[in-house]
């Protein structure tokens, strides 16, 4: 659609209806699908998006700060990174990183105006963020029953606090990408529109990133400390 | 969802009248109304945590006093503090954000208005919350630094910490949400040709001071998180006893608690580089050296926070770093002191209230400044520590710094919130009372520090030679009562009969002066373009050059022009943000609340789907 | 966009450079750089169970610098998510400066607090 700039007579830029509410969702208005005039050229939720993520890091910082603070200072008789099962969780981190791709596969497919990949991709990244979640269910409860748990000592608290809230905001991605693929299903979602995806997929990427870190921090480098001193 | 409706391009979707009644202020969107919320609920606020003050000092007046159990003096303490810091000085802050960062970057709104609706929503109700507790006499006690393991639920088995963590919780989204949306609204909602560095200081202050927050708060949240955790589920964050370490929460909340202090005094700074300017009617002195002091401020914020704990072990290297970065913040501090003062040397000084404020707060932070300097010096502060110069030294800061700062930006603005003038002589009165009685309350504190009385005792045996002292203080205190109802009687005198104030009562540089006061819904009818520094004083002296020359003026900066024609587009309102402000609240109020469904709280699992049901609503409605 | 504004070349940084920028990697370069990090995380594991199931062949020396290992396959890890799938590589700069100094605070404070609870002088 034309995007008509109007000028007065001296050539001076007349207000644009960019500067009101910048949601992504589109307004019923003409000329609401391109970029909005904003001061940097750069989109307003992407920024937004991109300052919550910085925000997050600070949030995640000190979960993994506390972790980390305290670690190695277990009370004797108490259950500790020996419990860990690497190569579960390792296959675990790869669901995740699988995820990470099919959702920049989304986006593209998007971008190349290919509904159908669109489509399949959210389902797929979606599903194996159930598939994440479910694994991590399923080793939260074989902790529990090896009475690892978050009232136990220090390293249960701040494992399950920081683990759990990772899983939260996994989940909430998951709840986000159903919800957008059940309106790519019902409506379809424009190319003009990708920046809908884009943003989720950020959102998506950051809490993979997020795992990242978890996975070598919290699982890699206390288990090699157990297993280095124990033999 | 809407690509099929074709509406006509540009239409006035929110009336260009204001609308008026309840159900428009609580679905409003407008950042002016937002800001007006804001400020008049954090004076609120700021009264209540003004009558605690009247409390503690009540108490304190003289030795062996038995007027208040120490339960609830510990309660007046706490909750002078949180309300003070979260809920009045922080917000108050946030409403001259709302109210003039939109109008000095030439903006119709800011980038997310229903975000916004929320922030306020979010913070009101938490507010609230946190202060109910005097309902149902679970006052917070515990201090409002929190310390561990005091809060932990053996120690503290009342709902009185739960009250201060599920306040705090609440405000901390409310600061946070906010801050995302003032980043993106001074990043991307600039007018043509405001460049970063052509921004009045006090935008560029929020934009710090947003930062600062989007850095610090998640820190506390996280903080309060494991608090809420220890005390409801059983974990053992803060549980010496079960293999952890209580000095966590003391980094945690310091990693915080120091950049606070910024938060709160970053905003105050933009505040008085706006006024010292236009009453000495001369350009700021070093504007680019302001805008790189405050940067460095922020900066080197993040790596000071053990200053606060030098009496806990830390060891020698831990205190050399921390104290030698604690005394540099001094160096860009001073920077920014010697800036004001070059701005008004050689200016044509106009002392009206704003600027008496402003000049008042010069001398006041100055001292607090340099008596933080003092205790940033680890051998000093193991003296200090805990007594009364550290009350001596706040109050400084923040009633001598932001609170006379805040003051003065309500006397600089308020002609262009309400459209009529303080009456000037009362303004004179409020601020000379003001003065006289702050120094006359906390001077004397910095000897009742350095006379050993330590800060937190509700009741003081007699014989220590400390009650000369508290007495003068406690009268000091009700003259400062005195100051702040002088300018409640002036705020109500103006609103019933002020003088009109007309656009530009203080010959402003800024772009909100070209505007009516107050500014109509759309704020400009047509988006000014701006190709200076103090655009609006650019644009008035060189329209009297012209009109002296002979030639037809001509302004870049369109002061009235009819809405309709220039097609303005406006938000729409909406009832949505406070449902999910509601959900929210909810969430974090169910741990309040007796009822538990297995191990998690009734409120909080029904507060899930409100809040989810106001995200889809608002996602799903068109925002105009 | 058009911006022709007065002081539209200080921001002209940004802007109007922003929509070229979506020069995407294409899906296949995506496909490599996921099983880059399946190499990377398979590496992590075969890394972390080499001391002990190998301490006949005189490889213990590998225990010292394993920490400093997971650190640094977890950072390019890391690096390469964050450059490719979220496109910080090919966007604007100003996602990468705002990520950035996030980033650099969070983790200067994370190894300091971890340094003082330690005891490691620094
Ligand atoms: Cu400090």
């Amino acid at each position: 659609m034309a995007r008509a700039i109007a000028h007065d007579e001296q050539g001076r830029l007349l207000p644009q209806a960019g500067h009101g509410d910048s949601d992504i969702h589109d307004h019923g208005h003409d000329d609401h699908g391109g970029e909005h005039p904003t001061s940097t050229g750069l989109n307003n939720v992407k920024v937004l998006m991109w300052t919550f993520i910085a925000s997050e890091c600070l949030l995640f910082g000190s979960l993994i700060s506390t972790y980390l603070a305290v670690e190695g200072r277990t009370i004797p008789n108490t259950p500790g990174p020996e419990l860990f099962d690497i190569p579960y969780t390792s296959v675990s981190a790869f669901v995740l990183l699988f995820s990470s791709l099919s959702m920049v596969l989304a986006l593209a497919g998007l971008q190349a105006g290919d509904q159908r990949q669109l489509r399949i991709w959210l389902f797929v990244t979606a599903a194996l963020g159930l598939v994440f979640l479910g694994g991590q269910y399923y080793e939260f409860s074989t902790f529990y029953f090896e009475e690892f748990w978050l009232d136990k000592n220090f390293l249960g608290s701040s494992f399950f606090l920081l683990t759990g809230f990772h899983g939260a905001h996994v989940t909430v991605g998951v709840i986000w990408l159903l919800a957008l693929w059940l309106y790519s299903l019902r409506y379809g979602i424009a190319p003009e529109k990708s920046l809908l995806v884009e943003i989720s997929g950020l959102y998506w990427h950051f809490v993979d990133v997020v795992w990242i870190v978890i996975f070598a921090v919290v699982y890699l480098i206390p288990y090699s400390r157990i297993e280095g001193g124990g033999h | 969802m809407a690509t099929t409706t074709q509406a006509p391009p540009r239409v006035l979707r929110r009336p260009v009248e204001a609308p008026s009644g309840l159900w428009s202020w609580l679905t409003t969107v407008d950042h002016k109304r937002i800001g007006v919320l804001y400020g008049v609920s954090s004076f609120l606020f700021f009264l209540a945590g003004g009558i605690d003050a009247l409390l503690i000092r009540l108490q304190l007046g003289k030795p062996m006093n038995e007027l208040f159990s120490p339960d609830h003096y510990n309660g007046f303490v706490t909750m002078h503090a949180t309300t003070m810091i979260f809920m009045a000085l922080m917000p108050m802050s946030v409403a001259f954000f709302n109210y003039i960062v939109p109008l000095q970057i030439g903006a119709r709104d800011v980038a997310f208005p229903r975000l916004n609706a929320f922030s306020f929503w979010v913070f009101l109700l938490g507010g609230l919350i946190m202060s109910s507790s005097y309902l149902v006499d679970a006052i917070p006690n515990q201090g409002w630094y929190g310390y561990a393991p005091l809060t932990i639920r053996e120690y503290s088995p009342g709902l009185n910490v739960d009250f201060w963590i599920v306040g705090l919780q609440i405000l901390g989204v409310a600061t946070i949400a906010g801050a995302i949306n003032f980043f993106v609204t001074i990043i991307n909602m600039r007018a043509p040709g405001m460049s970063l560095m052509r921004m009045p200081l006090f935008c560029w202050m929020t934009l710090i001071t947003t930062v600062l927050i989007l850095l610090a708060f998640p820190v506390f949240t996280i903080a309060l998180t494991e608090l809420l955790f220890d005390r409801h589920f059983g974990t053992t964050f803060f549980d010496s006893t079960r293999g952890a370490d209580p000095l966590l929460w003391q980094h945690l909340f310091w990693i915080f608690g120091h950049p606070e202090v910024y938060i709160l005094i970053m905003p105050a700074f933009g505040i008085i580089s706006e006024i010292i300017p236009v009453f000495s009617r001369k350009p700021l002195f070093g504007y680019a050296a302001m805008v790189l002091a405050s940067m460095a401020i922020a900066f080197l914020g993040f790596g000071v926070w053990a200053h606060h704990m030098f009496t806990t072990g830390a060891g020698p290297v831990a205190y050399t770093f921390f104290a030698l970065s604690t005394m540099l913040i001094a160096v860009p501090t001073g920077v920014k002191i010697f800036n004001w003062l070059g701005t008004l040397y050689g200016g044509s000084i106009n002392l009206r209230p704003p600027m008496l404020f402003a000049v008042g707060f010069i001398g006041t932070f100055v001292i607090g400044g340099l008596s933080g300097v003092m205790h940033g010096t680890v051998p000093v502060d193991w003296q200090q520590s805990d007594s009364y110069w550290i009350v001596a030294h706040i109050h400084y800061v923040l009633f001598g710094g932001t609170m006379f700062a805040l003051f003065a930006g309500i006397h600089y603005w308020w002609p262009k919130f309400t459209g009529t003038m303080l009456n000037d002589k009362l303004g004179q009165a409020t601020f000379w009372t003001m003065l006289v009685a702050f120094h006359v309350t906390f001077f004397p504190m910095h000897f009742l520090g350095t006379a050993g009385m330590p800060r937190r005792m509700s009741i003081y045996p007699t014989g220590t030679g400390w009650d000369f002292w508290n007495l003068v203080a406690t009268v000091g205190a009700f003259a400062l009562a005195a100051s702040v109802w002088l300018f409640v009687m002036n705020a109500f005198i103006s609103l019933r009969r002020g003088e009109p104030a007309g656009n530009d009562p203080w010959d402003g540089a800024t772009l909100e002066w070209a505007i009516a006061s107050p500014p109509p819904v759309y704020n400009f009818a047509r988006i000014p373009t701006v190709s200076s520094r103090d655009p609006l004083w650019v644009e008035k002296r060189s329209e009297e050059t012209a009109v002296e020359l002979g030639f037809a003026p001509r302004r870049a900066v369109a002061v009235v022009a009819d809405p309709v024609e220039a097609r303005v587009h406006m938000p729409n309102p909406s009832f949505w943000p406070l449902v999910a402000a509601v959900g929210l609240s909810m969430i974090f109020a169910g741990f309040l609340m007796p009822w538990y469904l297995g191990a998690f709280p009734l409120i909080t699992l029904l507060g899930i789907p409100v809040l989810m049901v106001g995200i889809t609503s608002w996602s799903f409605e068109p925002a105009g | 966009m058009s911006r022709d504004y007065p002081g539209a070349d200080a921001e002209a940084r940004h802007g109007s450079t922003a929509h070229d920028a979506h020069a995407h990697p294409t899906p296949a370069t995506y496909i490599k750089i996921a099983v880059i990090l399946l190499i990377i995380t398979i590496a992590e594991v075969v890394v972390l169970y080499i001391p002990s199931e190998t301490e006949g062949f005189g490889l213990t020396w590998f225990q010292p610098v394993l920490i400093p290992a997971f650190l640094i396959l977890a950072a390019i890890k890391f690096v390469i998510v964050v450059g490719y799938y979220m496109h910080l590589k090919f966007d604007d700069s100003f996602f990468l400066r705002v990520f950035g100094f996030a980033l650099l605070i969070a983790l200067t404070i994370a190894t300091a607090v971890i340094a003082l609870f330690h005891g490691i002088s620094l």
